[in-house]
């Protein structure tokens, strides 16, 4: 839930640039955890049998990229949005080239607008490590992670999804980096917290970041002219 | 270094994770890191036969303690839920899950063997080590922290037990926290705290959910930051940097600090998006153009270092203290208002409701609500407790508290309208629903102001009710309902359940009123916030108020018949 949420917002942020073409709709979800239980309710929404553009509901025996408008908005928020790798999903004679998951959908509702459903694999899985090989469907990368890689991600690393692309082991490699990136940041993290000259208390945290921002923006400006 | 650095905790630990795009399952690596550091220390310490630092030893010891009390925190919560899970598999009553809650608790206190094993073995199997880059599996974690029944010797109980609390949501009396801080004084030897059944006082649903007040929230974290930055561009006469942080009261300064890493990572994104984001593009120069003025202003800013902004932070406890007492102030003068609403009109509001003594309270309250809306309508950057610390606003409200107490027979209508038209016009309503949503949207609201906000909205929800003239379909009786739903919303994120009674006993005054069943008005209410979710402020109530609302509503139903 967190990951998709994260996902969302960003999702949301570039979907929702109307001076961009196409608005991509995302549904309302809600997620109730008590006493041990999950409720997810997720809206209705206005679709039908076949209204699907975009993506593979069937396990990938067929992908649709039918609309060259959402093919292009698509790319738009997820390559230059999430970071993530173009990718051949399904078989190469069948398949279709996407950015996202292969099983996020696109649909053309009955209200003439766009939505995208289950993206819960949206984000890159982690590499697996000694988790077991299923890891890849619960173990997702952070945004953060994603957009800080040098090298776009490839959602359906290490699945099926993906396996017949024929750069498949190179993204798999991309994101077993940035997985492997993730223990080396730990490692510094816990340096930081050792040799931090001053112990980093809550209330001056926020001065330095604020601090930080300054100089970050500052830079920019300079550059900017 | 426990006192130095008291303040951070498993929240903390989490916002700075995921700052970095660590997750939190990889907490057994930090830790593992973190005693690996500790391990160097010492071989170093020996190779070169020199004392290792002891501050640096106290440093280790205690983040590599935090961290383990979270995970410790993060395991009991996922074994509550696993026991919560089983207890539902067989026949139950709320009661035997209470009971079956507190059992854990007292478990977990008991420091039971069993859990105690179970612990370990969740832990093991959750913050799993793995392969390490060179292709080598790094040896897990024995977690031999817990001797048998102690807890003691590694973990602070009482804080690993709060913790486990916010992730489980689960709310205690503050008797077991008192015992439990108590117990952990080695200076003393009390017998083992056991939870009863009332002290667990409630067990709450987490929910999440997409929606879009956090995108609206989101976007507005730029310009949050940017009123931050501006107003340390503002400095006060004494020269003090009191007016740096105004967006921050410092009960909340976790969220405060989530809230700028946030808004720094907004604004990194917004960067990115530039060739194609019309709307980052503006944001992006607006926070440029503002940061390059207050240039000179942060150097001043910086320079005034950690101590003033102690004293600042002192400062705002105390000014929100204040506020509180103030806010508390204005609910007890609504009770006794609301009480004399009631007294005079016979036990239903609506019956009389041109009688002097209501329309002097309408007044009082139609005054409590303008001066909210100022403080609703103050510029981004303004301290919003500005105007509960010695305002001209907060003068003028104390005088109609004062008056109201003193005088609660006080003479004749002053200023009363001729026309004989209601006190509080629907267009006042309407313009306080657009400021309680743009003051939602910006994500800057404290739970002060949602309590004064709840207050007001109720009080203005009566005194539409009090309005013979008014109808179904008017107006007024649509905005009345929509400050209604709002109201709700607002108490319901407040817990604050006598607010919650107050409500169900206005909705039956209007079923008393329109003859209807009580649950027919809050399905209503209810469908009509649905129904009117067309512009933009209707649809930036309806999602919170949807989570919110359809458990109030279905337990309303429930108690209804």
């Amino acid at each position: 839930m967190i990951v998709f949420n994260e996902a969302l917002e960003r999702l949301a942020d570039y979907s929702s640039d109307t001076d961009a073409g196409v608005v991509i709709c995302t549904p309302m979800m809600a997620l109730v955890d008590y006493l041990g239980l999950r409720l997810t309710a997720v809206t209705a929404l206005p679709l039908k049998h076949g209204s699907m553009i975009y993506g593979s509901n069937d396990g990938g025996s067929t992908v649709l990229d039918s609309d060259p408008i959402v093919s292009a908005r698509m790319e738009s928020i997820l390559s230059h949005g999430l970071n993530l790798q173009r990718h051949l999903v399904g078989n190469a004679d069948v398949g279709k080239w996407l950015y996202g998951p292969g099983d996020l959908e696109c649909h053309l509702g009955t209200d003439g607008r766009v939505y995208a459903l289950d993206f819960g694999r949206l984000l890159p899985p982690e590499a697996p490590n000694g988790l077991g090989e299923r890891s890849i469907f619960f173990s997702f990368l952070r945004k953060e992670r994603v957009l800080a890689s040098a090298t776009p991600l490839n959602s359906d690393a290490f699945s099926n999804w993906s396996a017949k692309d024929p750069d498949f082991l190179e993204h798999n490699k991309h994101v077993a980096a940035a997985t492997a990136q993730i223990y080396c940041d730990i490692q510094s993290f816990a340096s930081e917290l050792m040799t931090d000259s001053e112990p980093i208390s809550p209330e001056y945290v926020d001065a330095r970041t604020m601090a930080s921002l300054w100089w970050l923006t500052l830079t920019q400006t300079q550059q900017l002219g | 270094m426990d006192e130095i650095a008291s303040g951070h905790s498993g929240a903390w630990l989490q916002t700075r994770l995921h700052s970095r795009g660590i997750n939190v399952r990889h907490l057994g690596c930090l830790r593992w890191a973190l005693l690996q550091e500790q391990r160097d220390a010492r071989v170093c310490t020996a190779i070169e036969n020199t004392n290792t630092d002891p501050k640096r030893r106290q440093r280790c010891d205690y983040w590599a303690r935090l961290v383990l009390q979270e995970m410790v925190a993060r395991s009991l919560k996922n074994l509550f839920r696993d026991a919560m899970r089983a207890a539902l598999e067989n026949p139950h009553t709320a009661s035997v899950i209470r009971r079956e809650a507190i059992r854990f608790c007292n478990n977990l206190i008991h420091a039971d063997a069993e859990l105690l094993a179970a612990l370990r073995a969740h832990l093991s199997e959750r913050f799993r080590l793995p392969a390490t880059a060179a292709g080598s599996v790094a040896p897990n974690d024995v977690y031999d922290f817990v001797g048998s029944g102690d807890w003691h010797p590694h973990l602070v109980l009482w804080k690993v037990f709060q913790r486990f609390c916010t992730l489980a949501a689960l709310e205690l009396s503050p008797r077991v926290e008192q015992l439990l801080r108590k117990q952990q004084n080695p200076s003393r030897t009390l017998p083992l705290v056991t939870l009863l059944a009332l002290d667990l006082r409630a067990m709450n649903p987490k929910v999440r959910h997409t929606n879009i007040i956090e995108r609206c929230e989101a976007l507005s974290f730029l310009h949050s930051a940017c009123s931050i930055f501006s107003s340390c561009a503002i400095r006060s006469a004494s020269e003090m940097p009191d007016l740096a942080l105004p967006l921050i009261p410092p009960s909340r300064l976790y969220e405060a600090e989530e809230h700028l890493l946030h808004a720094s990572s907004k604004l990194d994104e917004a960067v990115i998006a530039m060739p194609t984001n019309a709307r980052a593009q503006y944001l992006v120069a607006l926070a440029h153009w503002r940061l390059v003025e207050l240039q000179t202003d942060w150097q001043w800013f910086n320079a005034e270092s950690q101590r003033a902004l102690q004293s600042h932070f002192s400062h705002r406890k105390a000014l929100g203290q204040q506020c509180l007492n103030s806010v508390m102030r204005a609910d007890q003068a609504l009770q006794q208002c609301l009480t004399l609403l009631q007294h005079r009109s016979g036990g239903c509001v609506g019956a009389n409701p041109h009688t002097q003594p209501l329309y002097r309270a309408a007044r009082f309250l139609e005054s409590l609500l303008r001066i909210h809306m100022c403080v609703l309508n103050a510029p981004p950057g303004v301290n919003r407790y500005q105007w509960s610390t010695g305002s001209e606003d907060l003068a003028v409200l104390e005088r109609i508290i004062e008056a109201l107490r003193l005088a609660p027979e006080f003479g004749g209508p002053s200023g009363k309208t001729t026309s004989g038209d209601s006190v509080l016009q629907p267009t006042l309503l309407e313009q306080a629903h657009k400021a309680l949503c743009l003051l939602r949207a910006s994500g800057d609201i404290t739970v002060a102001e949602y309590s004064l906000q709840a207050c007001v909205l109720l009080a203005a929800f009566v005194i539409h009710l009090s309005d013979c003239s008014l109808e179904r379909t008017s107006a007024g009786w649509r905005w009345a309902c929509m400050l209604f739903a709002d109201c709700w919303v607002c108490c319901s994120q407040l817990n604050d359940y006598q607010l919650c009674s107050r409500l169900e006993r206005i909705a039956k005054l209007i079923a008393t009123r329109f003859s209807v069943s009580f649950s027919y008005v809050l399905c209503c209410l209810y469908r009509y916030c649905i129904d009117c979710a067309t512009t933009i402020d209707h649809l930036l109530m309806l999602p919170r108020y949807h989570d919110t609302h359809t458990l109030t509503l279905s337990l309303s139903l429930s108690q209804d018949g």
